[in-house]
């Protein structure tokens, strides 16, 4: 396995861990009123906030986890961290196809802020456009490296 | 793109150079061994750069290791 499928395996799991964690917390306190009000704004911007930060100390250490049980299961001794032209390569559709679904994310809650929905639904459309983008496009790398390219 | 295939004798090159593993000549020019798997079985045709460095891997010319044909010629049984 390549260093560019390590990460992609992880960058997964790591998404789909703070997408989950975030959903377990922030619905609970949605369906509390937490997000109603004058304040109902603010709270969702210290919540994005919240995810963001989450989000890359969660990532890292799912990374480094992943690196070490990886090693340890594989038994290999000297791990290559090569990362060429063809990881570039496929690193490229994924990229292309994160920003379509997060422009789909973008459109969907633009919808919803014109249809007159609550800023909750607004913002978290694109939260999770952004993580069904991370998603499909890590999906997608690791397809094209197992089918071939 | 998808006017022609680059094919390669790379797999008999690597044989002819004392049973080459594709680890070692993935080392050799800087890439993964998928990689190598991937264009050897003609799924990945190498940029000019890379496939240069196999060549030279070699010690033989580019047109010994790459050939290009046409989809016309390709798709000829």
């Amino acid at each position: 396995m390549t260093q560019h499928q390590k990460s992609a395996i992880a960058a997964l799991i790591g998404t789909i861990l703070v997408i989950v964690i975030y959903g377990a917390i922030v619905f609970p306190l949605y369906a509390q009123g937490r997000f109603d009000g004058p304040d109902g704004a603010s709270a969702i911007g210290v919540a994005i906030l919240f995810l963001i930060g989450g989000g890359i100390v969660v990532n890292i250490v799912v990374n480094i986890l992943f690196s070490i049980l990886h090693a340890i299961a594989t038994n290999e001794p000297k791990p290559s961290f090569v990362i060429d032209e063809r990881d570039k390569a496929i690193e490229l559709r994924g990229v292309r196809l994160f920003f379509i679904v997060v422009g789909v994310g973008f459109v969907l809650s633009m919808v919803a802020l014109a249809l007159d929905q609550p800023l909750f639904l607004v913002f978290n459309l694109m939260v999770f456009g952004f993580s069904f983008g991370d998603i499909a496009s890590n999906v997608l790398k690791l397809v094209i490296h197992r089918r071939g390219f | 793109m998808g006017k022609g295939r680059v094919s390669n004798a790379i797999r008999r090159l690597r044989f002819e150079n004392g049973e080459m593993t594709q680890k070692q000549l993935a080392d050799k020019v800087g890439v993964t061994r998928q990689t190598i798997i991937a264009i050897e079985s003609a799924k990945y045709a190498p940029s000019l750069e890379l496939a240069f460095l196999i060549a030279e891997a070699f010690g033989r010319p580019l047109a010994d290791v790459f050939s290009f044909e046409p989809v016309e010629k390709a798709d000829k049984p």
